[in-house]
């Protein structure tokens, strides 16, 4: 058997022994989408390759902190993805960078964070399930995870109180997961 | 340390903690309690599963970027070599022998490519000319207490699945491990790629304090590929590519560095 048809979970067993040909098929099957969303949030196109590249040095690190019981090694790494691109937008640089930005996107186009959301999510039917949220679920859940912001920052943006937003966001997730569950899209911690 | 969180306030925290909108103390508190709860660790997990589907598709990851990455692979070292796992010899542990999956020195992987130990070693092995298993200079790298960390993800029916399959490839190298009285008790088996198992069902258990060890054969000195623990069922492990064989002895826990004891088992490719 080929690395190449080896399970994520395989993988990394085999990076845990220092098998460099599979960090390399890791990084094949899954940099570009944490390049995706490290681009997404950071924008800047130089800190993007540096998560990315930090991210994929902790899973050689420490490939125990991988545990395939518990998520796909993709939304592993997507959340080191996400994770290490925050830290770094809440970052001065990164926030003197993003809000210009921000400045130049609403001059052009102004912001409509929900259609961006939208149009990117990788399936209809996760679309639909984006979609199939109360709106300010979703839009707490999008202006944390693009944004980038903390919850306190989006009970600000959204002029809510901090717990109403913290149980949005939480209770949003719980409906997209229950729904993707119906849907049939594939979750792989999913029950069964 | 900061400060400690009920269940229920920790759980009310989780769906923001997942999508990094906690405030670096509340994320502290977050993840201390967490450590020790189950079905908040959980949660979380399922709360990025879902969040993984938010992200922005694929984009072509950086021309260059891997190179960079496989670079500075070798330019860290490894984080076994550092003294600071209190947490025991795993090799000693009566689980051990279920672990499917060998610890395994990295000789033969390809870290070596670029990798100027890699390079020295190889000098090393050119240079010596001595038999079988007399003292050998190698290094052997501890990376138990790595594979020991790992949650065992092939174990079950996917690994041995993945050891039939490699018994049972046509393209794969064979060779029967025997005792000097020419009784078979162990197999390996190489892929093309390098990726070797070995079965041993049929090896008697040793005592918890001892271990079987899986040396490669070549034209100079044998090298470590695995240290096995005291049971062998079947294991993984990485193959030199210049290996002519394999033997298996029997050696303190956590395995040694040379051995000078007798092969329990041998056997060469291509001998009958």
């Amino acid at each position: 058997m080929s690395l190449a048809d080896a399970s994520d979970a395989t993988l990394v067993v085999a990076i845990g022994r220092w098998r460099q040909d599979a960090l390399a098929e890791a990084y094949r099957r899954h940099a570009g989408a944490a390049f995706a969303l490290a681009r997404r949030l950071l924008v800047d196109r130089q800190l993007a390759e540096e998560v990315l590249q930090e991210v994929f040095l902790r899973l050689w690190n420490q490939p125990e902190r991988f545990d395939p019981e518990r998520g796909s090694l993709r939304s592993f790494l997507l959340a080191l993805t996400h994770g290490r691109s925050v830290d770094l937008l809440r970052s001065e640089t990164s926030r003197r960078r993003r809000e210009e930005r921000e400045a130049r996107e609403t001059a052009e186009h102004g912001t409509d964070i929900e259609r961006e959301v939208i149009d990117l999510t990788v399936a209809e039917q996760v679309q639909e399930v984006v979609a199939g949220l109360p709106v300010d679920e979703r839009k707490a859940i999008e202006l944390a995870y693009f944004g980038g912001h903390t919850y306190r920052q989006v009970a600000v943006m959204l002029d809510q109180p901090e717990g109403t937003v913290k149980s949005r966001i939480r209770s949003g997730l719980r409906k997209m997961r229950t729904s993707m569950v119906e849907a049939g899209v594939s979750v792989s911690w999913a029950e069964g | 340390m900061g400060r400690r969180l009920s269940h229920s306030d920790a759980a009310e925290l989780l769906g923001v903690y997942a999508l990094d909108a906690l405030d670096a103390d509340e994320r502290e508190a977050v993840e201390s309690h967490a450590s020790e709860c189950g079905a908040c660790q959980a949660e979380i997990s399922q709360h990025r599963e879902v969040a993984a589907f938010l992200a922005p598709g694929w984009t072509p990851a950086p021309e260059g970027l891997w190179d960079r990455i496989a670079e500075t692979l070798e330019e860290i070292p490894p984080p076994l070599a550092m003294p600071s796992a209190p947490s025991a010899p795993a090799a000693a542990a009566p689980a051990a022998p279920e672990t499917p999956v060998a610890p395994v020195v990295p000789i033969g992987s390809l870290r070596s490519r670029r990798s100027r130990p890699m390079a020295a070693f190889a000098a090393m092995v050119a240079v010596a000319a001595v038999s079988l298993f007399a003292v050998l200079g190698l290094k052997v790298v501890d990376d138990n207490r790595r594979i020991d960390q790992l949650k065992e993800q092939a174990t079950g029916t996917e690994f041995e699945r993945t050891v039939k399959a490699a018994m049972a490839d046509p393209s794969a190298r064979r060779v029967n491990l025997q005792r000097v009285s020419g009784v078979v008790e162990a197999e390996a088996v190489v892929l093309p790629d390098g990726t070797g198992y070995v079965t041993g069902a049929r090896l008697p258990e040793l005592p918890p304090d001892r271990t079987y060890q899986l040396w490669a054969l070549g034209d100079a000195e044998p090298i470590s590929v695995g240290v096995l623990g005291p049971k062998v069922t079947s294991a993984g492990f990485r193959a030199p590519p210049n290996a002519a064989g394999f033997a298996l002895t029997a050696e303190k826990a956590g395995g040694v560095v040379a051995s000078a004891n007798e092969p329990v088992v041998v056997g060469k490719f291509g001998v009958a």
